[in-house]
C-alpha cells in the first residue's frame, strides 16, 4: 500500500498446463503487501491457492508451474523478472522458507550442521569455523538442547518438532527480511504446534524478521498473526487485521470458514456447520465470483463479474484499520453479515446395551535392529461401546489409538486382553467367526486417497465387501451400491466413476459406503475427517451421525482433534503411550479434564476465538 | 560396522557350505565320467578302473566330498585330472587376469554409468539426453560378442591405435597393459554400465523431486550442488546393490569375453575344465566364483551402512 512496503505482490497469477494441455490458474490477480516485521497468515482450504501464491514469491513452481502475470517486489527489485542467479541470492538469504513435513523435507543423509553449513555456504561464508559457531548458535536460537553435540546427527535422531525447529533455522540462516512458513505445523501434534507457533512468534519479535504464515487452520492465525488474507479458488477474497476479520468477517467464504471450525467449547452434540458444495474446479473457472455458487448471499452479477477488491475502513476497538473484502454485495452492505444461526443439535437417541466390549488388550511391538527396543502399543485398555453409542479416542501419534482400531477390528491380533462382541468371546476368534466378526465390525480410514483403489471404480469398490461375504447375486448387489451411494448422499451415477474423479469428501463418503456395505454394527473410524478441509469435515461428521441415528451404529471415531471429537461423541477417552489416561462422558472430559496430559492436550488446542491472543511465551509441558 | 560384518558371517558361510554341496552333485549328475574319458575310447575297463582308482573316483561320493573340502580348507588343492599340473597352479595363473578384466570392467561401469545416470536425468537440452538414451539402450540391446568385434574393427583395424587381443600385466607394463586391457574392459562393461546409468537416472530423478531438495532450492544452494552434495548420496544406495550384483555378472561375462580377445583368464581355464570332465578343476573355480559374489555382497552391505545413516543406527 505504500511505497516502503517490505514485499509488494501486484497481480500475480500462476499458471500450470497439465499434460493435455489444459491450462489451470491456480492463482488469479494476487495482490497484497507486507511490511517490516509484520505477521500476515495466508489462509484457505486444499486449491484455494495460498501454497502456490508462497512458491511463486522465490519462483519455486513445481512441474509446468509459470507465473504468467504480475510482479512479485521485495524492496523494488521484482523476483518474477529476476534470473536464477538473482533468485538464488534472494532464496534463504532475503526470503527464508519453512516447509509443511518435516519428515521429508529435511535430506536423510545429511547431519543437522551439514543442513546449516549448506545455507550458510550458499550465502557466502567462507570461513569453516565461523560457518560451524554459526549453526550452533542456530540450533540453539531455535531451541535445540545440547546444539553443539546434535550438530552431528541425522534428522532421523529428532523428534517432528525438532526437525521442524531445524527447518526453521535453515530458513533463519541467511537472516531474512521474510520468513514464509508453508503449513508448519499441520503435520505435528497440538503441543507440539503450540511450542513451534511460540517459537516463531518469538523469533518474529526478536530478529524483526516479518512473518508470512500459510494455513487452513483458524486457530492457528489466531494465534499467530496481527493480519489475515483469506484466499478461495485462486483468489483473495478478504484482507485485513486478524481480530476484525474472525470477529466481523465480511466475505461470505470467510464467514463459512469460521463457522465451520468445530469450537472446544461447543459441547457434545452440536451438530457442525459446513459449507455446502466443493471448491471449484480452477481449469474450467470463467468470470465470475469463485464462490457463487456455495454462497447463500449470490446476486446476479457475482456470477458475471470477477469482484475487485474493495478497501474498506474499520472502527475497531483496537483503532481504525482498513480490510480488503472480494464481494460486491458485502461491500455494499453497511452491517456486518449477519451473525450464523446458532449451532444446531445432533437429534440423537440415548445409548443402549453394551455391543463391543475390551478388557485388559495388550499389543508389543518387536524392536527394530540391534539397539530396537519392543515398543508397547497397547498397554492394558478396557473399554466398552454401546449400541448407537459414539466413542471418542484423541490422543497425539504413537500414542497407540490406530492399533487399537485395528485390534477392535480384528486386523492385528492383540498379545493378550479379551474382546467380547455382544457378549461372546471374540479375542482368538475361528476362521468361521472372523468372518463374522469382520462383518459386524467395518473400518472407515483416515486417507481417502490412498485407502480406495484408483484401478476399481467406485461401484466395485463399494461391492467389494459385498463379494467377500458372499452377500446376494449380481442384480441384487448392483442395487445395494445404489442404495449405498444414496445413503451417503452420492449420485447413484458415480458408481461408473473412478476415485481420481471425486473430491477427498467425495471420497470418504466412497469409503462410508463401503465400511456399511456388509451391514455392520460397529463402525471403527480412524482420523475419518483429518485429511480433509473443514467446510467438508463438517459434512462428513454431519453424515456420520446422521447414519448412526438412521442405522443405530455404534461408532468408534478416532481423531487427534479434541473439538471435533467432543462434539461427534458421547464419551471420550484420552490415550497416552499406549494407556487410557481418561474416560467419561464428553463434556465431563472437556470441561473437567481429571488426568495432567488432557488438560496439556486442551490447553494446546488453538482456537479461533477470542482471536489475536497475544500470549506470553509459554510452553506446554507434555508430562511424562 | 565390525558387528554389521560379524552378524552377516554365518549366512554367508552358509551360503558357501549349500554352494559347496551344490557344485559338487551337479558336476556328478552331469552324464559322463571322468575316467573313461581319461582313458580315451580304446581303453579296456580295467585301465579304466586303475584310473577310477587313482583318482579316488571309487570311493563313496560323501568322502569324495569330504575330501575334497578338506582339501580347500588345508589349501592343497591337489592335482587336476585331465589338464595337468596342480590345479592351484593353474587357477593362480589365470586368476590375475581375469581379476585384472573384471576391475577394468568396473571402473569403466562406474564412469560411464554415473555419466549416463548424471546426463540422463539433468541435462538440460533434449538431445543429450535423447542421446544418453539411445546409447544406453544400444550397450544393453548388443551383447558382448558383437561389441568386442565391433571395437576390435574400429580401434585395432581402422584406427589401429589398440591391439586386437592377448594381454600385457598392467602390474609389470602399465602403459602397454592399459592400451591391451581398454578394449575387452569396454566391452566387458558397456550393458552393466547401461543397466547402472538407467537405475542411477531413475534415482536422481527421483531424489531431484524430494521436498530435501525443494528445501535446499528454497535456502539458495546451486544446482550444481544440489545434485552431487543432496539428491545424489540419496539416489546411491540402490544403485550400490546393482553394482554389486553386476560384478558377478561381470566375473560370468569375463569368459565370453576373454575368448573374443585371447585373454589368458580363467575363461579358457572353465572351458577346458568342462570339456574334458576335470572335476577338481570345475568345483573349484565355481566356489571361488561364489565366494567372491558373497565376498562382494558383504562389501556392498557396508557400504550401504556407510552410505545411509538411517541403515548404519540400525
Amino acid at each position: 500500500m505504500t511505497a516502503s512496503a517490505l514485499l509488494e505482490v501486484r497481480g500475480l497469477d500462476v499458471e500450470f498446463t497439465a499434460p493435455d494441455g489444459t491450462l489451470t490458474r491456480a492463482v488469479r490477480d494476487v495482490s497484497f503487501t507486507l511490511d517490516r516485521g509484520e505477521t500476515l497468515a495466508v489462509v484457505g482450504e486444499s486449491g484455494s491457492g495460498k501454497s502456490t501464491t508462497a512458491l511463486a514469491l522465490l519462483r519455486m513452481l513445481p512441474g509446468t508451474g509459470r507465473v504468467a502475470r504480475g510482479s512479485v517486489l521485495l524492496d523494488g527489485q521484482d523476483l518474477a523478472a529476476a534470473d536464477e542467479a538473482e533468485l538464488r541470492r534472494v532464496r534463504g538469504a532475503r526470503i527464508g522458507m519453512v516447509f509443511q513435513d518435516p519428515m521429508t523435507a529435511l535430506n536423510p543423509v545429511l547431519t543437522a550442521g551439514a543442513h546449516l553449513d549448506e545455507v550458510l555456504r550458499a550465502h557466502g561464508g567462507r570461513d569453516k569455523a565461523a560457518r560451524l559457531a554459526r549453526a550452533v548458535e542456530l540450533l540453539d536460537l531455535v531451541g535445540i538442547p545440547d546444539p553443539e553435540r546434535r550438530l552431528d546427527d541425522h534428522p532421523h535422531r529428532f523428534s517432528g518438532g525438532q526437525r521442524q525447529r531445524i527447518l526453521i533455522a535453515m530458513a533463519l540462516a541467511g537472516e531474512p527480511d521474510v520468513l514464509v512458513a508453508d503449513e508448519p505445523t499441520t503435520a505435528l501434534d497440538a503441543t507440539v504446534q503450540d511450542q513451534i507457533l511460540t517459537l516463531l512468534g518469538d523469533l518474529n519479535r526478536r530478529t524483526g524478521t516479518a512473518l508470512v504464515l500459510i494455513t487452513h487452520n483458524m486457530g492457528v492465525v489466531a494465534r499467530a498473526c496481527e493480519r489475515v488474507l483469506v484466499m478461495y479458488g485462486g483468489t483473495v477474497v478478504e484482507d485485513g487485521p486478524t481480530a476484525e476479520v474472525l470477529t466481523r468477517p465480511r466475505h461470505p467464504y470467510t464467514a463459512g470458514l469460521l463457522a465451520a471450525v468445530p469450537r472446544l467449547s461447543a459441547p457434545s452434540g452440536t451438530r457442525l456447520a459446513g459449507i455446502p458444495g466443493a471448491p471449484p474446479d480452477l481449469s474450467v473457472l470463467t468470470d465470475g465470483c469463485a464462490f457463487a455458487d456455495r454462497c447463500a448471499f449470490t446476486e446476479d452479477r457475482c456470477r458475471t463479474v470477477t469482484p475487485p477488491l474493495v478497501t474498506l475502513t474499520t472502527r475497531a476497538a483496537s483503532g481504525e484499520g482498513t480490510v480488503r473484502v472480494a464481494c460486491p454485495p458485502a461491500t455494499s452492505r453497511s452491517a456486518p453479515l449477519p451473525a450464523a444461526p446458532p449451532p444446531a443439535r445432533i437429534d440423537r437417541p440415548r445409548p443402549g446395551a453394551v455391543v463391543l466390549e475390551a478388557v485388559g488388550l495388550r499389543k508389543t511391538y518387536r524392536g527394530r535392529g540391534l539397539r530396537g527396543r519392543p515398543l508397547t502399543a497397547l498397554d492394558d485398555v478396557s473399554l466398552t461401546l454401546a449400541a448407537g453409542e459414539t466413542l471418542g479416542i484423541v490422543g497425539e501419534s504413537g500414542s497407540g489409538k490406530s492399533t487399537l482400531a485395528r485390534v477392535l477390528a480384528h486386523a492385528h491380533p492383540s498379545d493378550s486382553g479379551t474382546l467380547r462382541l455382544d457378549g461372546v468371546d471374540i479375542s482368538r476368534p475361528s476362521r468361521r467367526e472372523l468372518h463374522t466378526v469382520r462383518r459386524r465390525i467395518q473400518m472407515v480410514f483416515q486417507d481417502p486417497y490412498a485407502s480406495l483403489n484408483p484401478r476399481m471404480t467406485a461401484g466395485q469398490i463399494i461391492a467389494e465387501p459385498l463379494h467377500a461375504f458372499g452377500i446376494g447375486d449380481r442384480s441384487r448387489r448392483a442395487q445395494r451400491v445404489e442404495e449405498l451411494l444414496l445413503l451417503v448422499g452420492l449420485d447413484p451415477s458415480a458408481a461408473d466413476r473412478r476415485p481420481r474423479s471425486f473430491s477427498g469428501g467425495q471420497r470418504q463418503r466412497i469409503g462410508i459406503a463401503r465400511a456399511l456395505a456388509p451391514e455392520p454394527s460397529v463402525l471403527i473410524c480412524d482420523e475419518p475427517v483429518s485429511a480433509l478441509d473443514v467446510s467438508v469435515q463438517a459434512q462428513i461428521v454431519g453424515l456420520l451421525t446422521d447414519l448412526q441415528r438412521d442405522l443405530g451404529l455404534s461408532l468408534v471415531f478416532i481423531a487427534h482433534d479434541l473439538a471435533v471429537v467432543r462434539q461427534v461423541s458421547h464419551r471420550i477417552a484420552v490415550m497416552h503411550r499406549g494407556r487410557i489416561v481418561e474416560t467419561g462422558s464428553a463434556d465431563e472430559v472437556c470441561e473437567n479434564p481429571a488426568d495432567p496430559y488432557t488438560r496439556a492436550l486442551l490447553a494446546a488446542a488453538p482456537d479461533p476465538v477470542p482471536p489475536a491472543r497475544h500470549r506470553e511465551p509459554r510452553s506446554t509441558q507434555v508430562p511424562a | 560396522m565390525g558387528i554389521r560384518l560379524l552378524r552377516r558371517l554365518p549366512s554367508a558361510l552358509l551360503v558357501l557350505l549349500v554352494a559347496s554341496f551344490v557344485i559338487f552333485s551337479i558336476l556328478r549328475l552331469v552324464p559322463g565320467d571322468p575316467a573313461t574319458s581319461l582313458a580315451g575310447p580304446d581303453a579296456g575297463p580295467e585301465t579304466v578302473a586303475a584310473i577310477r582308482d587313482r583318482l579316488g573316483l571309487d570311493e563313496p561320493l560323501p568322502l569324495q566330498y569330504v575330501h575334497w573340502i578338506g582339501g580347500l580348507l588345508t589349501g592343497d588343492l591337489g592335482p587336476s585330472y585331465a589338464i595337468g599340473g596342480q590345479t592351484a597352479d593353474l587357477i593362480g595363473d589365470g586368476l590375475g587376469a581375469t581379476v585384472e578384466l573384471t576391475l577394468g570392467a568396473l571402473l569403466f561401469v562406474v564412469v560411464l554409468g554415473t555419466a549416463f545416470g548424471v546426463l540422463g536425468a539433468t541435462a538440460r537440452r533434449g538431445w543429450v539426453r535423447a542421446t544418453v538414451r539411445v546409447l544406453t539402450t544400444g550397450a544393453l540391446a548388443v551383447p558382448p560378442f558383437v561389441t568386442g568385434v565391433l571395437l576390435v574393427l574400429l580401434f585395432a583395424v581402422v584406427l589401429k591405435v589398440l591391439p586386437s587381443g592377448g594381454r600385457v600385466s598392467v602390474l609389470t607394463a602399465p602403459d602397454l597393459g592399459v592400451q591391451y586391457l581398454l578394449l575387452p574392459a569396454l566391452c566387458l562393461a558397456l550393458p552393466s554400465a547401461a543397466i547402472l546409468g538407467r537405475y542411477l537416472k531413475d534415482g536422481i530423478e527421483r531424489a531431484l523431486a524430494e521436498d530435501y531438495v525443494r528445501t535446499a532450492t528454497a535456502a539458495g544452494v546451486h544446482p550444481r550442488r544440489l545434485l552431487w552434495r543432496h539428491a545424489l548420496p540419496n539416489a546411491l544406495p540402490p544403485v550400490v546393490t546393482l553394482l554389486g550384483m553386476q560384478t558377478g555378472h561381470l566375473l560370468g561375462g569375463a569368459v565370453l569375453v576373454e575368448a573374443i580377445f585371447a585373454w589368458p583368464g580363467l575363461g579358457q581355464l572353465a572351458e577346458q575344465g568342462l570339456t574334458r570332465r576335470d572335476y577338481p578343476v570345475v568345483q573349484d573355480l565355481l566356489l571361488l566364483l561364489v565366494t567372491v559374489f558373497v565376498l562382494v555382497q558383504l562389501i556392498t552391505d557396508l557400504v550401504h551402512a556407510w552410505l545411509d545413516p538411517r541403515i548404519r543406527w540400525e
